[in-house]
Formats: structure tokens, sequence, C-alpha cells
């Protein structure tokens, strides 16, 4: 298991900036539970929010929805839906690492827990809060996560409630398994290797064109690079937004992530991911911008690749 | 939107609201004729509103006005909207291309207009002003001239009267 | 003491740091709330996600204001044909295709690979889920 090794790496080094909480994490990946999980995210344009059940076992996570059941972990995503069962496989060529943006703090003086148990992890970045985290005394899993936009507002709220430890078995209802689709290494072409503080750590081929993947050790995000032809898969729809100064974006938000789709002179973009609104701006400033076709720039390309 | 400062022209809040105004107007009335007559009523006393306009609250005022036009309507046609299958998703039916997702689309908003339909005014009215105009409790506590508490008590009884009616109906 | 018309103005961010707070570890302990939450965030999402219906024309333009708009699109149309006449045929054909984007796909590829990082993943499986 990738992640293990990775782990494991990082403590034996010793250097692990925030070594409690990559311990955390890890212990909190191979825990068995299950639980409901509340999530409410406040968007530009009001609240989302969602409860769903969840199961987790042997490092995979099964959580069962109105669009089907996934099993997801260990880059493995395994859907299950009326129509039969999708399993898409990846293989990640870079260990986990946290920016040394981040301050930790375990059990500070001053919060007052949500949760009548567990262990209170804040993550603050320039004095200000950015994280908090209630984790789970015995297994480390979050019962509660609160995530801050830069002043300080509250983005997102998630909460395991009914959470019981052990008695999971979160792929027990996936039988006749298919072959997985494996995602082969791809380069991206005008997307740069670090956005805002974010670090591409790996790329993918992706339906219609490329996935590069960011991350910042706390949050993550993907930038999927396809033709300035596609039509954004319905989020072309949602109004345009200025972001940054810039308009040309366009936004929508569910409990667990953001999308962005813009089109820029030549190519479009879809960005996803569960990054905090003033880490996305500053993310979208160091990405290709929104713009008109440009005839002379397709010509060349389509000349010269 | 218009800043509170400035006192903006008619042809402004036309453009601006003009749409926001329909759209309130179509989701109270589920009708597109009704919805057409009231937008236009609404700027109408806009324009007429605006010489007497001092900078303040524009939204609150503005949402005033269009709530009363409404609020007059209703008294004056003296019968309750009725809970037919709005004009608009007819006629998304009959031109668009018809792939099953948009006729499932179009049928649940089409659902969701009728539970709407089904609620008392004042609890349509808040929660259309919250959800699908997107104002404050604030700006709809001025436009309604209720305390932000019944705007509160109305938004949310307004949304679980709704799940009733769509689970009644589903 | 449930939470009530409080659900509504927590969902809608309207409540106050304190009450929120108050909010969040009331939440944390009741069923009963929670499944009110579920219910009118629901509500308020069918209502958000109601189509835009589009006004008569005389309602968003009245008559006496000027439209810059549709002249300065011919110019462009024309300024493209140009450009699409010099640099081949080919650009102008089908550049107005469509091409489809499967976004359950892409949300659940940046999905796939986010679950190899240590920890938050519940969050990430959320985010598929809720597409």
């Amino acid at each position: 298991m990738i992640l293990a090794v990775a782990l494991t790496a990082i403590s034996l080094l010793g250097t692990a900036p925030h070594a409690d909480l990559v311990d955390d994490m890890g212990q909190a990946g191979d825990a068995e539970f299950t639980a409901r999980q509340l999530v409410v995210c406040w968007g530009d344009d009001g609240a989302v929010a969602r409860v769903s059940d969840i199961e987790q076992s042997d490092g995979m996570t099964r959580v069962a929805g109105p669009d089907g059941t996934f099993v997801i972990g260990d880059g493995k995503m395994i859907e299950q839906y009326a129509g039969g069962i999708r399993y898409l496989e990846m293989s990640p060529t870079s260990a986990w690492r946290l920016w040394d943006g981040y301050q930790m703090t375990t059990d500070p003086p001053d919060v007052a827990s949500v949760l009548s148990s567990g262990r209170t992890v804040e993550v603050t970045e320039g004095g200000r809060i950015r994280a908090r985290f209630v984790l789970d005394e015995q297994t480390g899993t979050p019962l509660s996560t609160q995530v801050y936009d830069g002043d300080g507002s509250l983005y997102r709220y998630s909460v395991m409630m009914e959470f019981r430890p052990g008695d999971a078995d979160a792929m027990s209802d996936m039988d006749d398994m298919p072959d997985p689709e494996y995602r082969a290494a791809a380069s991206a072409i005008d997307v740069p290797s670090v956005a805002g503080h974010y670090w591409a750590a790996d790329s993918y081929a992706a339906p219609g064109g490329v996935q590069v993947f960011f991350t910042d050790g706390l949050f993550r995000f993907s930038v999927f690079e396809v033709s300035r032809k596609s039509d954004g898969g319905g989020l072309s729809d949602a109004p345009d937004v200025e972001i940054a100064g810039q308009s040309g974006y366009h936004r929508t938000y569910t409990p667990g992530a953001v999308s962005v789709f813009w089109r820029t002179a030549d190519r479009a973009y879809v960005l996803v991911g569960d990054l905090p609104p003033d880490h996305l701006e500053a993310v979208l400033q160091d990405l290709p911008e929104p713009g008109r076709p440009n005839i002379l720039k397709r010509a060349w390309r389509w000349a010269f690749g | 939107m218009a800043s509170s400062e400035a006192v903006p022209t008619w042809e402004q809040v036309a453009s601006d609201y003009g749409r926001t105004i329909y759209n309130f107007a179509y989701r109270l009335t589920g009708n597109r004729d009704d919805a057409s007559d009231l937008a236009q009523e609404v700027l109408l006393r806009v324009r007429r509103g605006l010489a007497g306009y001092r900078p303040g609250s524009f939204e609150g005022w503005l949402w005033r006005i269009t709530r009363n036009a409404f609020l007059d309507d209703v008294r004056k046609k003296q019968r309750r909207p009725t809970a037919e299958l709005p004009d608009e998703d007819r006629s998304t039916i009959a031109t668009a291309p018809a792939p099953e997702e948009v006729l499932a689309e179009t049928r649940l908003s089409a659902e969701v207009q009728a539970a709407l339909l089904s609620l008392p005014i004042e609890f349509r009215e808040a929660v259309v002003m919250c959800d699908v105009v997107g104002l404050s409790y604030q700006e709809i506590a001025e436009a309604v001239e209720v305390p932000v508490g019944t705007v509160r008590s109305r938004i949310h009884r307004g949304r679980l009267l709704l799940r009733d009616a769509l689970e009644g109906r589903v | 003491m449930h939470l009530g018309d409080s659900l509504s103005a927590f969902l809608d961010g309207e409540l106050d740091t304190g009450a929120r707070s108050d909010a969040e570890s009331h939440l944390a302990s009741c069923p009963l709330c929670r499944s009110e939450l579920e219910a009118v965030s629901e509500s308020s999402r069918m209502l958000k996600s109601l189509p835009v219906a589009e006004p008569p024309a005389h309602l968003v333009a009245p008559s006496n204001v000027r439209h810059l708009r549709p002249r300065r699109g011919r110019i462009l149309v024309g300024a493209a044909a140009a450009a699409a006449l010099i640099v081949g045929v080919g650009f102008g054909v089908n550049a107005d295709r469509a091409v489809p984007l499967q976004l359950d796909e892409v949300v659940e590829q940046h999905v796939a690979r986010a679950s190899v990082d240590p920890g938050f993943n519940v969050l990430q499986v959320q985010a598929v889920v809720d597409r």
C-alpha cells in the first residue's frame, strides 16, 4: 500500500514537521467504522448540505448515495450504479507531505470542543485559523472538520454522527468486479507546476484531456486541461462570475467540493477540489486566464503542435 | 447590484433587475403571462417611485414595491393561483431535443413549482425571496415589513411545507 | 430544546458565531434536528436549481435604451471570419461543435487520486456523492 510506505518513510526519517497529524491521518485511513456524516459548505450563492452513510474498512471508504454506491480509497474508485460497475485505478508517483506554511496545535487551550470526546487539532496559516479537526481518541478519525476562509469565516463544516468504530465491511456488496481502468501518466501543456502555494504532485491522462493533481497536504484539487470546444459538462451553464478581478469563470459548489470551468484563448479548464475560497483565488491567478478564442494561437498549435 | 449610495435610473433598474423581478413573479404566480404583467407593473411603479426615492436600502425598497404589486394583483383577481403545470415547462418539452435527463429535470422543476404554488402566500414569498432571488433575511424583512425573526420562521416553515408538498406528490 | 427555525438560519449563514457553534454542537447530538436540516437544505437546493425563466425582451431592454452589443458582435464575427480565411478553412468549419465533458468522470478521477493522500478522504468521498 503506497500510503503506508510513504507514511513509514516520513516517520522513520523523523523530520516530518507534523508527525502527530501524519500518524493520526495514517491511522484514520486504516480505521474501521460506520457513521452518518453531515457536510455543510457555505459558497457564494448560499449553503449546500448533505447527510450520507459511511462505512470504512481495509483502507476503503464506502458511501451509499442517490446516484449509486461508491467505494473509494488507495487510488481506487469503484462506482456501483443501476447500469453496472465502474472501476478506476491510479498509481500516484509522489509521496504526501504538508506545506510548511501551516502550523499545528494539538488541543489548543482556548477552544471548547463541539463534541464531548476527541482530540482537537488546529491548523493556522500566518497566525489565522485555517482548519480545526476533532479526532477520535482511539482511531484518529476526524469526527468534526471545520475549514475557514481567509477572512476567518466558516467555509465548510462536517461532523460524523452515530460514529461506531469497528463492525464495517466496506467492500461487502461489490461482487463481480470488472477489470479496472488504469490512468497513465501524461503531461498538460499550459498548466504550471506551482499555483498559489500548491504544487503539482502528478498528472494523468483523463477523459478528453489531462489531469494535473495539486496539493498542499491539507487541501487538494485537480486541473483538467481539455479542448476549448468542451461543453464543461453542464458547468458552463453556471453563472459567469468574477474571481480575483477576472471574469469568465463558471463556478458551482457541492458540500464536498468547488468546481470551476473556464475557457482560455485556445483551451478549456475544469478545476475540482476542496480548497477554501481565498486559496482558490490565489490559485486561479497562476493558472491560464479566461479569454476569447485566439484563432492565430490555435492555428499555430495546429501547425506546429 | 446597485450600490446603496447612488439612485439608479429606471433603465438601470430594468436592465439590472428585470430578469430577477420576472423570475420572482413567475415563481410566485406559476404563469408566464401573469409574471410578465406583474413585472411590467413593478417597473411602472419603480418609474413613478424613483423620483421620490432617497438613497438607502435600494434592494429593500425595490422588493417592497415588487411584493406589494404582487399582493395587489392577487387581491384584484380574487383567486388563488392554481397549481397547474407551468407553461414554461410545457414549451421546454415541445422544443427541446428531449434526452431523458432534460425530461426528468423538467418534470422535477414542474413538481417543485406546483408544490411552491400550494404554499400560503407569506411562506411562498419568503422562500422565493431567499432561495430564488437570493436576498438576505434583513432585505426580506425590509421588503415584507416584518421583523427578521418572522422572516426566519417563515423561510424555515416554508421549506418544510415545500418538502411535505413534494413528498405528497412524488 | 430543538433548533427549529435556527436550522434555516444556520444553513443560510444568518447566525452569529456564538449561535452557530451552539447549533453545531446541538446537531452533533440530535438526530431529529439533523434530519430537519437535511429536509430544509433539500427544499432550498431544489428552489435554487429551478431554471431561470427568460423574460420577454421589453422587460429587460426598455425601448429607449440603445443597444451596442449586437453591433459589436457583428464586427467581431466579421473579424473572426476574416481571420479564419487567413489561417485556413479548417478552423472556421467545426469551431462551434461542442465536445461533451463527463463531469462525473472528472470528479471521480480527482477523488480517486485524492484518496491516496492520508486522512481527510471521507470528505473527498463526499465530493463524488454530492455531484
